[in-house]
């Protein structure tokens, strides 16, 4: 029914149709992943590490209500799941590596948190305040 | 490391043994043979093996949310899966849609849970601790797994046998929904989806670290403090594949075949009078 430069021609429409869907899609992830890196750099930042499976500070304070970037350094040669069954977070870290992961907004309060791989001694506290007193973990 | 073994694999391997059960039950009910069970746990072990491999890399891809995307995505392809297996009539559809989707989702399932056990062992033999906690840690876990899957199997076939409207359709159904809810966390997390306040707290209820909270984490999803945006998701994602189904039972209304044989005969009857 056709001839072959038609058919070739018909083969090309649906790839350049492909092509086209697959640049629109790849242009979307980019500019979706710019908007999130642009939200990101707005959200205050917080260091923790981890050390001999240890949480370091045990203790950080963030300001209530308001979305934070907490950044954690795994010191460690094995891998550490950060994990919260109050804030709702679990995210595995592997061995020094760094993960990011984002808490909040969430009224104030004490808020837990562990290490799931070492539950015994990887412990810690994130405390949710209304006013925050800049202090040295605080990355900002 | 006993306690906290089992607790790692009965947080992993619940959602795979559930998710297994559910189907078998379905396929049991539909008079389906078990090969897709069987495919996709070796296709499954192959995926384990290539993600375990490269699971540090994907971690660190994209500025450190590779892993939350990815296994977003993969929870999202496992809920349209359930959807479509749960929209599935027998009648109406054609059975490879079933074999695929069952495929699909189980793959999807252990391949993303089994991952993230995979990286506590990994972590675990660079330990100097004995294998001998881990090993009985894993045969407890599985032990308490396999029996939850007895007891939903049989339980759910009674339901089913005497046409309950708790099934194993809804289970799946609802299953599905705990996946979305589990890709929703994820982006969460790296600040993608929009988080709030949690709506309400109910750990006084059923603590989402408990061996119930656990259980009912894996089948159904369940969120101790949820967010509006979650618990929306949540209703919706039941739902809409509800009224789905509702709708395409109504269009695609089995023949009753025993009534038009009645009345043809009725007709002959007369005739013959």
């Amino acid at each position: 029914m056709f001839s072959g430069s038609k058919l070739y021609f018909i083969h090309f429409l649906k790839l350049s149709n492909m092509r086209n869907l697959s640049v629109k899609c790849s242009l979307i992830f980019v500019l979706a992943f710019a908007y999130v890196q642009d939200t990101w750099a707005k959200r205050p930042e917080f260091v923790l590490e981890l050390k001999n499976n240890l949480f370091y500070p045990a203790e950080i304070t963030i300001p209530a209500n308001t979305k934070v970037k907490l950044i954690i350094h795994n010191k460690d040669a094995t891998p550490e799941e950060f994990d919260s069954f109050a804030l709702n977070r679990e995210k595995v870290i592997f061995a020094h590596k760094k993960a990011v992961i984002f808490i909040g907004p969430i009224p104030p309060g004490r808020y837990d948190f562990f290490g799931e791989y070492h539950p015994n001694s990887a412990k810690g506290t994130i405390i949710v305040v209304d006013t925050i007193v800049k202090d040295a973990n605080h990355a900002n | 490391m006993l306690i906290n073994t089992v607790l790692l694999f009965l947080q992993d391997a619940l959602a795979i043994f559930l998710l297994a059960t559910l189907l078998l039950l379905i396929a049991h009910k539909l008079k389906l043979p078990h090969t897709w069970l069987y495919q996709s746990t070796i296709v499954s072990i192959i995926c384990v093996f290539f993600l375990h491999q490269n699971i540090a890399v994907i971690a660190q891809s994209f500025d450190g949310i590779g892993l939350e995307f990815s296994f977003s995505v993969g929870f999202f392809i496992v809920y349209l899966s359930v959807v479509l297996l749960f929209l599935f009539n027998k009648q109406h559809g054609n059975l490879l849609i079933w074999y695929t989707f069952s495929f699909i989702s189980l793959v999807l399932v252990i391949s993303l849970n089994s991952a993230n056990f995979l990286i506590y062992l990994g972590g675990y033999s660079l330990q100097t601790a004995g294998y001998e906690p881990l090993v009985i840690g894993m045969i407890i876990a599985a032990g308490i797994c396999i029996s939850v899957a007895i007891l939903l199997y049989f339980s759910l076939l009674y339901c089913d046998n005497k046409n309950y409207f708790i099934n194993s359709r809804l289970f799946l159904l609802l299953f599905g929904a705990g996946q979305l809810i589990k890709a929703s966390h994820l982006l969460e997390q790296v600040d993608i989806f929009p988080s709030g306040a949690p709506l309400w707290d109910s750990n006084y209820i059923i603590a989402e670290s408990s061996e119930a909270g656990q259980f009912f984490m894996a089948l159904l999803g369940y969120d101790a403090t949820p967010s509006i945006m979650q618990v929306t998701l949540y209703i919706s994602a039941i739902i809409t594949p509800t009224i789905m189904l509702f709708i395409s039972e109504k269009m695609f209304k089995p023949i009753d075949s025993t009534r038009k044989f009645t009345n043809k005969h009725a007709l002959y009857q007369q005739g013959q009078k």
